[in-house]
């Protein structure tokens, strides 16, 4: 029997993320994964989950990246650490980085990423779930005959508030305070703000899938944007001649609505995924043809974070073709930045 | 005991339709022997589908049915109304989505609902003759659920249209796409504390549309009406006839919303 050592993950942020979704998942695949370290700047924190998890804890990125023990680092940090503590994660000649939504703060910052990952041949990960969705996986495969004829797509993510799911996942430590209070004058700096908050946090999980869909997202341009009370936006768009509608929200009560649709001209396609957190099987996506015949595909009983899990593990292991380049990362990232500028410029001129 | 009516179909594409309808509804309606002996006309809703409706009360029809009213003249609408009252004579719509025997059937549920929430999309698939055309489904179905909606803005590209308004306090954006797989009407309003998902299928079956309300209870489903819009259609107009109740006002409401998408 070929048995092979699990790779040592060293986490870079010990908040709900790490606790209520990665740590689950590394459970999954106790083959491919074991928990190494847990580094956060709360010396508290990283203890409390580093123990639940059988790891060792430290407070400083260098002491975590310095530990023999770690082989590849997931960056589960606020979004402003994530290119500096991915880069640095390569500088220190780890295997693998798995780097949480969004991959950085600006383009800039992106394509830095991917030179250094080209530069010490380290992939890089973006912990996108529902693109290592493997019902997405299976829709991919359709793309060429889908893509071409898509008509409009539409993203609408309705959701209740995160804590909900996170409480299912695990018991969360010292969850951070969500500030969730509305402006008082809404300015064009806080629209902006606003409008890259929601699109960097929110709608960044489905864009990729969204630009799949749209050869000419380079064109994008935005017709409507407004946010949405309390907490969400709605999107109104078109790029080469399709439609485009992002919609999401937050509430209050309990159902989720994760939905993905795509109109060609003689099919709906429908992707509907669990909500964050949930570690319940894949997403399932149905194709309507105008005979009323409905083909579904899934649900697998893996989810995409345990398929993001099982890339990187691949990848790591020299398999880089099982991971999407940097440069489509890269791609995508600058198409959330796109949708975030465009939207808020839209909001901002409607303001006036 | 009720008595029946008569009805023939003005044109012989309709007569298919006229056909699947009147096996459902044996006691209130029967073919006449003769075409120009029909009470009830049965009127394609494209084109000048209110002129010729008007044409038929003129020639003694007590009551017309319109199969899918579409964009025509406003002021053939409100012409049509006025003859229709004068006359005495019932016109029904029978509106794929607006009709729906679900929707209407939970139609105050779904009003008192709606009043807690704060946006509401709406997506419709299908075929569609001009972008107008689908502005006014979505705009009739934001009608029969009582939101008093107001169009502000349209956007097109060449297989879609995107309308933007308000319904009151409310905001209010619909998309439509020309497309065969999965045609229907699906309306979500969001609200924090409740949020409707209304899918209406459109395609003049008896399959009942899905309407769902999501609250901190849960989500419950409401019972479903296994009728078509078109049958649920005829017996309104057949209660109008036997009753004597001729009201020109779901006709001048019509004519509003074509009259506000013209305006766009």
């Amino acid at each position: 029997m070929n048995m092979v050592k699990p790779l040592g993950v060293g986490f870079a942020g010990a908040g709900p993320v790490t606790q209520a979704i990665h740590l689950p998942t590394l459970a999954h695949l106790p083959d491919l994964f074991a928990p190494a370290c847990v580094m956060d700047v709360n010396g508290d924190l990283a203890a409390a989950v580093a123990a639940g998890a059988g790891a060792r804890f430290v407070t400083s990125l260098e002491a975590m990246l310095a530990d023999p023990a770690v082989d590849v680092v997931a960056v589960c940090s606020p979004q402003q650490f994530h290119a500096d503590q991915v880069i640095a994660a390569l500088r220190a000649g780890k295997k693998a980085v798995l780097c949480e939504k969004p991959l950085a703060n600006s383009a800039d910052e992106a394509r830095a990423i991917a030179e250094v990952s080209a530069e010490t041949g380290i992939p890089v990960i973006l912990g996108a779930m529902h693109v290592f969705d493997p019902a997405w996986s299976a829709v991919k495969d359709m793309l060429g005959d889908l893509s071409p004829r898509a008509r409009s797509i539409r993203s609408s993510i309705v959701l209740p508030l995160n804590d909900r799911f996170e409480n299912w996942a695990t018991e969360v430590t010292r969850r951070p305070e969500m500030a969730f209070s509305m402006p008082g004058e809404m300015t064009p700096d806080v629209i902006r703000q606003m409008f890259h908050t929601l699109i960097l946090g929110l709608a960044v999980h489905d864009l990729p899938l969204v630009r799949a869909f749209l050869p000419d997202w380079r064109d994008l341009q935005i017709w409507s944007a407004r946010q949405l009370a309390p907490f969400g936006y709605l999107i109104a768009g078109h790029a080469g001649g399709r439609a485009v509608q992002l919609a999401g929200t937050m509430h209050g009560h309990g159902e989720a609505y994760w939905d993905l649709e795509v109109v060609t001209d003689t099919d709906l396609l429908r992707i509907r995924f669990t909500p964050s957190y949930v570690h319940g099987g894949s997403a399932v996506a149905t194709i309507t043809d105008a005979s009323g015949a409905v083909r579904q595909i899934g649900p697998f009983d893996r989810n995409g974070y345990v398929e993001e899990w099982r890339a990187l593990h691949a990848a790591a292991h020299g398999d880089h073709g099982a991971v999407p380049s940097l440069d489509t990362v890269a791609e995508d990232f600058d198409f959330v930045i796109d949708v975030a500028n465009k939207a808020s410029a839209s909001a901002i001129g409607e303001l006036s | 005991m009720t008595l029946p009516l008569t009805i023939a179909a003005e044109a012989p594409g309709l007569q298919q339709r006229l056909r699947k309808t009147l096996a459902t509804l044996p006691l209130s309606y029967r073919a006449p022997d003769d075409r120009a002996d029909a009470s009830v006309m049965l009127i394609a809703g494209n084109g000048d589908w209110a002129a010729r409706a008007a044409a038929a009360i003129d020639a003694g029809a007590r009551g017309v049915i319109i199969a899918d009213p579409g964009i025509t003249d406003a002021g053939s609408i409100l012409t049509l109304a006025d003859r229709a009252e004068r006359a005495g004579a019932v016109v029904e719509l029978a509106e794929r989505y607006a009709g729906d025997p679900t929707l209407l059937r939970h139609r105050a549920d779904l009003i008192q609902h709606l009043a807690a929430t704060s946006t509401i999309l709406m997506s419709q698939v299908g075929a569609f003759a001009t972008p107008a055309h689908a502005a006014l489904d979505m705009v009739r179905t934001a009608h029969a659920l009582g939101q008093p909606l107001t169009l502000t803005h349209v956007w097109q590209v060449s297989h879609a249209v995107v309308v933007r308004g308000t319904a009151g306090e409310k905001l209010f954006e619909g998309m439509a796409t020309s497309g065969s797989g999965g045609a229907g009407q699906r309306i979500d309003a969001l609200g924090f504390g409740r949020t409707l998902r209304l899918s209406l299928r459109g395609d003049g079956s008896a399959s009942p549309s899905d309407l769902r309300i999501a609250n901190a209870k849960g989500e419950r489903k409401l019972s479903p009406v296994f009728e078509s819009v078109d049958r649920a259609a005829w017996l309104r107009a057949h209660a109008a006839v036997d009753g004597g109740q001729s009201d020109g006002q779901a006709l001048r409401q019509f004519a509003d919303a074509v009259t506000m998408i013209q305006a766009l």
